[in-house]
């Protein structure tokens, strides 16, 4: 063992408290482009209107039509592709750390399935009605079928962990047997329904800003609110289960009641973000991966940059789904096809680049 | 310091450990010795609080382990598990970790300076920024006795500490564990396979056979006919200066090995070869 100087060990945290300004750099960073990407997306559209003018309707509020444009017109789908990236992000990043599986992230507990179910169910069973301009006839029966169907899913996977272990395989597993079946039933569902009723189903499953108001927007930002300050004060021992369950064990670490509140509050949100906004795949899988390639898995930055980036990637497909396509194609689609699209060769990119470095 | 009296444990009816008594003062190493599944492991995670005893007492300081808060244990006992996971944290972060029982709402300078203080004492400091999944084997086992070492506790529990190491690496991580319990006063236990290194290093050798304990003291208890009734095998044990050496006579599928190595070295030299002195402070060895 090394004798050591009080210079020696100055040195190390200087270096240390160094690294560290670069990660909360990187979180400023990350923050304003969020910002940036925002004042884009409003300014994108028919309306002609400079980065000033935006500013200035956003403080004053004194031009009817700009602050019509501005605040009921684009503003909630940019708050809502926010809100939403944030908690996917957030979510993924947890439920990666808890269950130590870089695959995980807020579908793969079968929640989104068990939603979508829940969304046809009622749309079909419960009279939730056809579609009409990109909505359904009536939207409170459709989101409460799918956030109940969502919290079952939830109560499911908690009955098998409490009759087997709590462990991350069993967790895994557990989720994946769950979306199996409710993916089974809504194509059972899918299978008898009427043209209408059908493309109506379909069009709920793809995850889509045009359905955020000011009327959703508070409880998707409450339960994200709750989630983050659940999660920040355990990032600890989120820290201490990525070293394993016997290292957080031995750090003081109240294993299974972190692992099952940790799901308990990443579902819950993932329900609220799923029955608001349909489908939304893949955010919640690359931005924590994308965040702990560059700033590492400490979970005090790794929180907070897993939702900036998964916001980011939702602002940026969102700029293609509702501008970019729509003056390529001549129509927009729904945002969780691009967060796909974009989605499947980003994982893919940080496969390969994760095999380079381990080489 | 650290008294274990009558502990028992068992998976569903199946007995893992039985009555295991044991106790250890402070500056001492203790060994844990048996074959594999003997309940050693469970043993580590038994007295780290992991799992819960079905009987018998813990005591660290004359206090129960299980009236201890989960944080407070934490603070008493540090335990180094046998696998430990390589996630793309820095060195300096993963022992930082060790502080996690003291924080509240963030890290003190306090604990910034304990942990720059054990990276160094562990000889890590250039070493610090590195991100624990580029480091080697031997650095990253250091990195795990370091954050023992942040975790301030009394008792420090490593599971098979040099598991997958070379022997340079392995006597190098015990001479680290024999020089932080006289520098820090604290009292080690760790389960070993190798019972010439747990001798060598150790001031009391437990002996576990099937959930129970053989035999428990200090290096003189190992004799041939204990080694045969734990691990079922004949060895020569072998008076090198005052450490035991122990040189197989034949495998367990019964080919004789002693004659084989007879043929070639003296077991007076094989020993030689093993051990040419005791470590001292510097790493050095005294002849």
């Amino acid at each position: 063992m090394d004798d050591i100087t009080v210079d020696d060990y100055s040195d190390i945290t200087t270096g240390y408290l160094k690294k560290t300004v670069l990660k909360v750099n990187f979180i400023i960073a990350m923050a304003a482009l969020v910002l940036v990407l925002s004042l884009v997306t409003i300014r994108l559209g028919a309306a002609d209107m400079s980065y000033g003018d935006i500013i200035h309707t956003l403080i004053h509020k004194d031009d009817p039509v700009m602050t019509w444009t501005v605040y009921d017109w684009r503003l909630p789908a940019i708050i809502a592709a926010i809100l939403c990236g944030s908690a996917l992000g957030l979510t993924g990043s947890v439920m990666q750390g808890i269950l130590r599986n870089p695959m995980a992230s807020p579908s793969t507990l079968g929640i989104s399935n068990a939603a979508a179910f829940g969304a046809g169910f009622g749309i079909m069973i419960l009279g939730g009605g056809v579609m009409s301009a990109q909505t359904v006839n009536n939207p409170y029966t459709v989101t409460v079928a799918a956030f109940v169907f969502a919290m079952v899913s939830v109560g499911v996977i908690l009955l098998l962990i409490k009759l087997t272990d709590s462990s991350p395989e069993t967790v895994i597993l557990a989720g994946v047997a769950i979306g199996a079946i409710f993916s089974s039933a809504h194509g059972f569902l899918q299978y008898f329904a009427s043209e209408a009723t059908l493309s109506t189903i379909v069009f709920w499953q793809f995850g889509s800003l045009s359905k955020a108001s000011w009327t959703n927007m508070p409880i998707i930002f409450f339960a994200l609110l709750m989630a983050f300050v659940y999660f920040f004060y355990k990032r600890w021992d989120y820290n201490a289960m990525e070293a394993g369950d016997d290292m957080a064990g031995g750090l003081g670490v109240n294993i299974r009641n972190t692992r099952i509140t940790g799901l308990i509050v990443s579902s819950f949100v993932t329900a609220i973000v799923v029955t608001f906004m349909g489908v939304i795949g893949f955010v919640g899988l690359i931005a924590p991966h994308i965040v702990k390639r560059l700033i590492g898995s400490d979970y005090r930055y790794r929180l907070v940059g897993s939702a900036l980036v998964g916001a980011t990637v939702m602002l940026v497909s969102n700029i293609f789904a509702a501008h970019v396509l729509p003056a390529a194609i001549g129509t927009s689609v729904p945002v969780g096809i691009i967060t796909s699209v974009i989605g499947g060769p980003v994982f893919i990119a940080i496969l390969i680049g994760r095999r380079s470095r381990i080489c | 310091m650290l008294k274990v009296d009558g502990l028992s444990f068992s998976f569903g009816d199946r007995k893992v450990l039985d009555g295991i008594s044991f106790s250890a003062g402070k500056g001492q190493t203790v060994s844990i010795l048996g074959p594999n599944g003997v309940g050693k492991t469970t043993m580590m995670r038994c007295m780290c609080g992991i799992l819960k005893p079905d009987g018998g007492s813990i005591t660290i300081d004359g206090k129960e382990v299980s009236q201890m808060t989960k944080n407070e244990l934490a603070r008493n006992l540090a335990f180094v598990p046998q696998t430990v996971p390589r996630v793309h944290m820095t060195v300096y972060d993963s022992v930082l970790l060790g502080r996690k029982p003291y924080v509240n709402l963030s890290v003190t300078a306090k604990d910034l300076e304990i942990t720059s203080r054990a990276v160094g004492r562990m000889g890590l400091g250039d070493l610090a920024l590195e991100y624990v999944d580029r480091i080697s084997g031997g650095e990253f086992q250091k990195v795990q006795i370091a954050r023992a070492i942040a975790q301030e506790s009394k008792v420090m529990m490593l599971d098979e500490p040099t598991n997958n190491l070379d022997i340079t690496n392995q006597h190098r991580t015990m001479e680290m564990v024999s020089e932080m319990v006289s520098h820090l006063g604290v009292c080690a236990v760790m389960t070993m396979h190798d019972i010439n290194l747990s001798s060598y290093y150790s001031d009391v050798l437990v002996f576990v056979k099937d959930g129970r304990m053989e035999a428990c003291g200090g290096r003189e208890i190992i004799t041939p006919e204990l080694v045969k009734r734990v691990y079922g095998m004949d060895v020569d044990v072998i008076d090198h200066g005052s450490v035991p050496v122990i040189v197989p006579c034949r495998t367990v599928h019964g080919r004789a090995a002693r004659e084989h190595i007879c043929d070639h070295i003296h077991p007076h030299s094989a020993a030689d070869h093993i051990f040419t002195g005791r470590p001292n402070r510097t790493g050095e060895h005294e002849h």
